[in-house]
């Protein structure tokens, strides 16, 4: 009986079964590769931040401005109208609720590939103490090169129930989502997605006038939290290393509030440290901005119209104080923005008449 | 530190790495500073300290036991058991009688104030305790020696693999392997690893979707009634199986990673055609405790002898001498359901509601077999058996229902609930407003077919008659049974290892850190 069954199941020796579990192994990690690629977010939907990080290293040039901070920056500021009214290179490393600690690690990452003349760095994310939503964490790392910068980044932001294994294996992230997978998931799984942003600026040409906010709740103090003015620290550091001018900046969102209190630390820490500090919030008229016509979500955000305002008043500040260059006259790096400008212009149009037609615009229906 | 987190696989794989660079004593010392990381990471330091004092306690009673003269050996005995089942007491039994005023009040519909104590239970005290009590009984009753090796006992008492929900191991079976020099094996890579990852199945993809349906039905009675706390009910007992077992396999797996053969907690469960044997299938180490520590040296008592003669007097022969049975079960099954926590539900729901199946089974078994004889009835008739196994399974089911439930009162509700009509379930719409994704549905029923073939196949290879007492040890393993050639099992193992890693319940936006037994 023993002998019959070792005649049909012949004994397998120890290494037989070590490479036999060897190719096995090899050909699932192939598969989950392959899997993961298709699983991961493409951010092609209602949602386009989570591009922004990826977006950066597709750049040709350098910039001569570098923007950084949270939803503050990459959506008041036109790095387009930057471009076309000034020639000014710029490029916005900012993400959804991006913190003060992983703008650092942005910038420090951006500065072994570049040294722009300026870093803007929207100062509201000051206010933040440490991140809430986990899908605002993954935006800002799933597209970010991996580097010490990514490790340190990951570690010192992500929140309690996040894992490093799961940046470090996205598939365990992601894994559930074969559930929602679209056409889009599987086209851009090996093959590069269209650039969403322009130079890291997210347009908005819809309109939805400013309404009161719910007044905030008064804090009982309304110190900046004592991590984000150690990487404010280090940022000012790097920047001064680097022969960079850090320039803080306070967008003009009207929500959430911006008080008189934080307006006075950002002032100290600005004089203190010898910085030029914007904000923009008492600047509005001088920028000309209408909150019932610049605004595409009551007041939190500017529209495309708002934003190309703020940079018209921006740029002669900028290459005034600091000499930033108009490079329109270099044939090569015109020939690129150019090209982002049409498709900026294009993509403004579209939404303009869209909403002009429907009242909304249907792709961001959903958010 | 669950089982199923990254921190547990990375200490597996670091542990084994270990493991099998060093030889002989070293690697039990892997062993033990592997299982004072967990218990420290899952537990903190005072369930360290505490695990460390029971094992204390006992190596050393052991050595005095040994040592002593028979008086003095009694005395031993009693003074560490009374030790080891006093901090089982204080840690998990002092709210019992709050517990038990509480439910006495509110089945009369009673107010009554009462404010559980908070005392942190050290890590798998449950476990432990009868572990050590097991082995001081063992030494005790010269089935075995005492201990020599303070690292090899200090690993059977932490081992993190069943310190937190078993199984119950006895120091007699798990001293021999640990003495040995345990070599590394591809065939112990490949049966564990298959049995790893068959356990990660049963838990991440099955018992996790189970709860959606248990955790939404149940977390709202004042909604849901009828049909829907049936089905509830059902997928309660697949999901406690799924989950208690699945842990079994990751531990039993994992345990054949390291050369080392635990004992086997799970036998096809609900193959059962009785209570009886669906308790000899479930939780087996649990239920062996109770017999051979309790049950039997009880029923040698003189008093159990005075009570059968005495049960004889009373009933006459037949049914009489099973008094002293019918008295030992309430008794054991009263604190086997203790054991599982001082509620009231615990005690019901896993002690006495199966002690009142045992006792009627007992004395209608005469019935049993006039029914058989005068309809002719073939036990072993297939739909008689699938018919003895669907009773079984409403039978234990309802135990479970007040397993899962936080009060008497809830189970009530629940049991009361039940025989409202509502069809609602068998409409689409409210079938599908329980939360369950299409897509997942579909993982879920072809998840349960492959759990029944995998089951039918493992029951096939099974000797019935030895469920529960040869404790699995000289059989084949898990892998082995399942499937014989090694290439059809790392195809099968390759399989579960996808399907774990993307159907699984884990990661962000789940919570399927923990596994239910790991509370008690």
């Amino acid at each position: 009986m023993e002998e019959q069954r070792e005649k049909k199941n012949p004994p397998v020796s120890g290494a037989g079964i070590l490479r036999m579990l060897l190719i096995l192994f090899l050909a699932a990690a192939a598969f989950l590769f392959f899997a993961q690629r298709i699983l991961m977010p493409k951010y092609t939907g209602s949602v386009i931040e989570g591009c922004f990080t990826e977006e950066y290293y597709r750049e040709e040039y350098p910039h001569e401005l570098l923007i950084i901070g949270n939803c503050e920056s990459y959506e008041n500021i036109s790095t387009m109208e930057l471009w076309e009214e000034y020639g000014i290179t710029s490029f916005i490393r900012g993400n959804s609720n991006q913190l003060i600690p992983q703008s650092y690690y942005l910038l420090r990452e951006a500065l072994e590939y570049e040294t722009p003349k300026v870093v803007l760095l929207n100062i509201q994310a000051m206010t933040i103490p440490e991140q809430d939503t986990e899908s605002y964490n993954r935006m800002v790392f799933d597209g970010m090169r991996w580097s010490k910068n990514k490790l340190e980044a990951i570690l010192e932001t992500k929140m309690e129930e996040e894992h490093l294994t799961e940046y470090l294996f996205p598939l365990l992230r992601y894994h559930d989502r074969w559930k929602e997978l679209t056409a889009e998931d599987f086209r851009y799984a090996f093959q590069e997605r269209p650039e969403r942003s322009y130079n890291g600026y997210y347009l908005r040409a819809d309109i939805r006038p400013y309404t009161e906010f719910p007044a905030e709740r008064r804090k009982p103090d309304y110190t900046f939290p004592e991590n984000n003015y150690e990487y404010l620290d280090r940022i000012e550091a790097l920047c001064r290393e680097k022969g960079i001018a850090l320039v803080l900046m306070k967008a003009p969102s009207l929500y959430p509030e911006w008080p008189e209190p934080y307006e006075e630390q950002v002032e100290a820490y600005a004089k203190e440290h010898g910085l030029l500090y914007l904000n923009t919030l008492e600047e509005a008229e001088a920028i000309g901005l209408d909150f019932f016509t610049d605004t595409y979500d009551e007041g939190l955000h500017l529209n495309v119209y708002g934003a190309e305002k703020v940079s018209q008043w921006l740029g002669p500040i900028l290459k005034e104080r600091y000499g930033l260059s108009d490079q329109r006259s270099d044939s090569r790096v015109a020939a690129v923005y150019n090209e982002k400008l049409d498709r900026y212009e294009a993509e403004k149009e579209a939404q303009r008449k869209e909403f002009e037609e429907l009242g909304y615009i249907s792709k961001f229906q959903n958010d | 530190m669950s089982y199923t987190s990254y921190g547990f696989l990375m200490l597996v794989l670091i542990s084994l790495l270990l493991y099998y660079s060093f030889r002989g004593r070293f690697q039990n010392l892997v062993l033990l500073f592997a299982s004072i990381l967990f218990i420290l990471w899952a537990g903190g330091l005072s369930s360290l300290f505490f695990i460390a004092l029971s094992a204390a306690i006992s190596f050393l009673a052991g050595i005095a036991m040994d040592r002593a003269q028979a008086g003095r050996k009694k005395a031993v005995y009693v003074l560490a058991m009374l030790a080891q089942g006093g901090m089982l007491a204080v840690f998990k039994y002092l709210n019992f009688p709050g517990y038990t005023m509480l439910a006495l009040h509110e089945l009369r519909g009673l107010e009554y104030e009462f404010t559980a104590m908070e005392l942190a239970a050290p890590l798998g005290i449950s476990f432990y305790a009868l572990m050590q009590m097991g082995y001081l009984t063992d030494v005790y009753w010269g089935r075995i020696p005492h201990a020599s090796s303070p690292v090899s006992y200090g690993v059977f008492s932490s081992l993190f693999l069943h310190i937190i929900q078993g199984p119950i191991d006895r120091y007699g079976q798990l001293a021999g392997p640990l003495s040995e020099r345990r070599r590394f094996q591809a065939e112990n890579l490949l049966n564990g690893l298959t049995r790893l990852l068959w356990g990660l199945f049963k838990k991440l993809v099955l018992s996790e979707r189970l709860a959606v349906f248990v955790n939404g039905i149940y977390g709202d009675l004042e909604v849901y009634n009828g049909s829907y706390l049936v089905f509830a009910a059902i997928c309660y007992s697949l999901q406690l199986y799924t989950d208690f077992s699945g842990c079994m396999d990751m531990v039993l797996g994992t345990g054949e990673l390291f050369g080392i053969r635990l004992t086997e907690n799970f036998k096809q469960p609900f193959f059962s055609r009785s209570d009886a044997e669906f308790w000899r299938r479930w939780h087996i180490s649990l239920g062996n405790w109770f017999r051979d520590y309790l049950m039997y040296p009880l029923l040698r008592t003189e008093a159990f002898k005075r009570l059968g003669k005495f049960g004889k007097k009373l009933f006459g022969k037949k049914q009489g001498k099973k008094l002293p049975l019918c008295v030992g079960l309430f008794i054991v099954w009263f604190l086997l359901g203790l054991w599982h926590g001082g509620m009231w539900t615990f005690i019901i729901g896993s002690g006495l509601l199966h002690c009142t199946y045992m006792i009627l089974a007992e004395i209608f078994e005469p019935a049993f077999q006039r029914f058989y004889k005068a309809t002719g009835l073939d036990r072993e008739n297939r739909i008689w058996r699938a018919f003895q196994m669907l009773r079984t399974f409403v039978l234990v089911s309802a135990g479970f229902v007040f397993f899962r439930s936080d009060s008497l009162t809830m189970a009530f509700q629940i049991f009361r609930g039940m025989g409202t009509p509502n069809g609602g379930l068998f409409t689409a719409e409210g079938f599908w407003e329980l939360g369950m994704a299409p897509a997942d549905l579909w993982v879920l029923v072809l998840g349960l077919l492959l759990l029944f073939a995998v089951s039918r196949k493992l029951e096939q290879t099974e000797e019935i008659a030895s469920v529960g007492m040869e404790e699995g040890r000289d059989q084949a393993s898990f892998g082995e049974r399942l499937l014989a050639v090694p290439l059809h099992r790392a195809v099968f193992a390759t399989a579960l290892f996808l399907m774990v890693v993307l159907w699984g319940f884990y990661g962000q936006g789940y919570d399927a850190a923990s596994f239910i037994y790991s509370r008690f």
